[in-house]
């Protein structure tokens, strides 16, 4: 560390069958680890063996059990999205309603 | 003890505003008898610094000049842009819009006849006070005049070639 | 009975702080425990600023994607697009062309001097120095009106593009940016005599927000926060990128410059205002040795779109934000012109990890100079949002907008207005 191209970047990936989301934690090793675990906890719904503080990160914490916004195969990304603008032709049909 | 920020915030002080006060030095008691007072010419406001070249405000449209591409519409982050079927033209609405200027880049424009190098049909204008009560007020929509619309209306065959 | 007086005074209270404070200019909330003037307990809950901005980023195509990723802050509105064309070339295989990557470097650095001075100026408010949270502010200005020349507006400036960029720098921004790096050598000057050699800044901030080596480490702090607990660590040194790689870039830490680390907010301000001059250097390098050449790898927005349909690839793209290191991933699958999953990990992500332990013992009055410090920014960290009725219902935004209407109302008949 403190050198130029002094740093690695390390990237592991996981294969878990949906059927048994456990991995165990890092915060043991890394403290600081907690918040992507409690991310990927609320997101995806993996648990995390033996991390403590096991409350939503982003989200409420009202939000319903066995909803997982990060799960691409039960919702596309068609249903996270919503499309509120209106045309404006819509907007003057109506305009023109009120004041007729 | 005095110290070297207390001589600064003393100076500062004594000097003039570094911001300019736009549109007026006070704010004013009544806000729409001051309008209404600059409309007559009565009072005076204070400019706005002027802007630099490349600034992105409010989108400017020339329908003649579009050639239909959707082009636009493709690259618009915001999702600005309304394709309008029946004349084969767009509608701006200046109030999603994100001032990026992609829309201007991408455009191909049109050669009129007797040109050497098409125009484009988008270009950015400096107008930057867009502040409105209705976000579908038409001082914040850009798109073909009803008159063009009409027109083409009338002659659709020419434009879908 | 002495006993129970005893009690009766060292009673706990709660303090909650936020989600909507005057300490704190976005949402988050602290709930501290606080016994007399000490914080015994602490719990930060953030999330309140969620928007599933990643959701509508898989939803457009790249290049609407990059300006959305420019929307997720307006002050780190060039870290976000950056770290997101790095990603992407990587994912893609595009090279951009060095003017280009030039161009990125200077317009990445203006945003670190604009971002610190801001840092600056918000610090000396929270500890209650409003005239020189205004005099600070006065100093951004001229970073501001460069970049407004350069790019055409002040904030968000649109002006990355995979491959490249999408303005050139003219000769007449060349002197401006010379006149401006004269502007902030004398200003980094006053800078250090106004905030580091002042005795009542030195009392607010020395051993205020204390974070040891081995702590930063451990938490994943990242940025000035890190540097100033005496972590070398910087994306530009590290994995350096575009022209950070021909540039000899040191992480800026305490232990150079005053000999020891304290790891305080003091020590942060020091870290920032030598950046600010490092920045400086850094730009001043890039318009000596700018190269000649284009300005995109592919300039027909519509052939990249079409190469990005075709290619298969994922990337992760890492850029050194004024904050710390903000982090892109990408990926791509060949079947849409957009992005099938776009992750972003800003700084104050990871740097909001340090408020629980530092907190933890520190005075009331501290709390706004703790949180601060950091320079958290939340509408990169969080980045959808419910409003629930009595009965648990979701409640959509035409409804939440007839009860605020008929609450307004309701007030309006109570007054009698």
């Amino acid at each position: 560390m403190g050198t130029p191209w002094g740093e690695v970047s390390v990237t592991l990936k996981f294969d878990v069958p949906k059927s048994d989301l456990v991995v165990p934690t890092i915060t043991d090793l890394m403290m600081g680890a907690e918040t992507n675990e409690r991310e990927i906890r609320e997101m995806l719904g993996v648990e995390f063996e033996g991390l403590k503080n096991k409350r939503h990160l982003f989200l409420p914490d009202d939000w319903p059990e066995g909803k997982y916004p990060w799960r691409k195969d039960e919702h596309g990304v068609e249903d996270m999205i919503k499309y509120t603008h209106k045309s404006v032709t819509e907007i003057r049909a109506k305009r023109g309603e009120n004041n007729g | 003890m005095p110290t070297k920020a207390m001589f600064l915030m003393i100076r500062q002080l004594l000097q003039r505003p570094f911001t300019n006060p736009f549109p007026v030095k006070y704010a004013p008691k009544n806000v729409t008898k001051t309008i209404e007072k600059v409309k007559l010419g009565q009072m005076s406001i204070n400019n706005p610094i002027p802007v630099p070249d490349g600034f992105r405000g409010k989108l400017k449209y020339d329908p003649e000049r579009c050639i239909g591409c959707r082009l636009c519409i493709t690259v618009c982050p915001a999702n600005a842009m309304e394709w309008i079927p029946e004349v084969r033209k767009i509608r701006h609405y200046v109030t999603r819009c994100m001032f990026c200027g992609l829309c201007v880049d991408v455009c191909p424009g049109k050669k009129l006849p007797g040109e050497t190098a098409p125009v484009k049909a988008l270009s950015m204008s400096k107008e930057f006070l867009l502040a409105d009560y209705d976000k579908y007020s038409d001082n914040l929509i850009v798109e073909p005049t009803s008159k063009e619309q009409s027109l083409n209306n009338q002659e659709p065959s020419s434009d879908q070639k | 009975m002495a006993n129970d007086k005893v009690s009766k005074i060292s009673k706990r209270y709660e303090i909650p702080i936020g989600p909507i404070h005057p300490a704190l200019k976005e949402p988050i909330r602290v709930e501290a425990e606080v016994k007399g003037e000490k914080v015994v307990k602490v719990d930060v809950k953030r999330g309140f600023a969620h928007r599933g901005i990643e959701y509508m980023g898989m939803k457009r195509n790249a290049i609407q994607t990059l300006y959305l990723s420019e929307r997720i802050c307006g002050i780190c509105s060039i870290s976000h697009p950056y770290a997101f064309v790095l990603a992407s070339e990587k994912a893609l295989g595009i090279e951009p062309p060095p003017r280009a990557q030039y161009i990125r470097t200077i317009i990445a650095e203006l945003e670190r001097i604009h971002s610190h001075i801001l840092w600056l100026g918000v610090v000396a408010h929270e500890i209650g120095f409003d005239p020189i949270l205004f005099w600070t502010w006065k100093l951004r200005e001229k970073v501001l009106d460069v970049l407004e020349a350069i790019t055409g507006n002040r904030i968000n400036y649109a002006m990355y593009m995979i491959g490249g960029v999408r303005r050139d720098i003219k000769e007449s921004h060349i002197l401006a940016l010379r006149d401006m790096i004269d502007y902030y050598r004398k200003a980094a000057d006053q800078m250090k005599d106004i905030f580091l050699s002042d005795p009542i800044y030195k009392a607010r901030t020395k051993d205020v927000a204390k974070l040891s080596q081995d702590l930063a480490l451990k938490l994943n702090i990242v940025g000035p926060t890190a540097r100033a607990a005496g972590l070398r660590v910087d994306i530009r040194q590290d994995i350096p990128y575009d022209a950070y790689a021909d540039i000899d870039v040191r992480a800026v830490v305490p232990q150079d410059i005053m000999g020891e680390v304290n790891g305080d907010a003091y020590d942060a301000t020091l870290v920032r205002i030598y950046e600010i001059e490092q920045s400086l250097d850094i730009i001043e390098y890039c318009i000596n040795n700018m190269p000649e050449g284009k300005l995109l790898a592919i300039p027909n927005y519509v052939a990249l779109l079409t190469t990005i349909r075709k290619t298969q690839g994922e990337g992760i793209g890492a850029h050194e934000a004024p904050r710390g290191e903000v982090i892109h991933y990408v990926k791509y699958d060949g079947t849409r012109d957009g992005p099938v999953v776009w992750k972003v990990i800003a700084p104050s992500y990871n740097n909001i990890n340090c408020w629980g332990p530092l907190l933890l013992g520190a005075e009331v009055a501290d709390i706004p100079v703790v949180i601060a410090f950091i320079d958290p920014c939340l509408c990169c960290n969080d980045r959808i949002a419910f409003v629930k009725d009595e009965n648990g219902r979701v409640l959509d935004y035409f409804e939440i907008h007839n009860m605020s209407v008929n609450k307004t109302m309701k007030i309006k008949r109570m007054l009698g207005v």
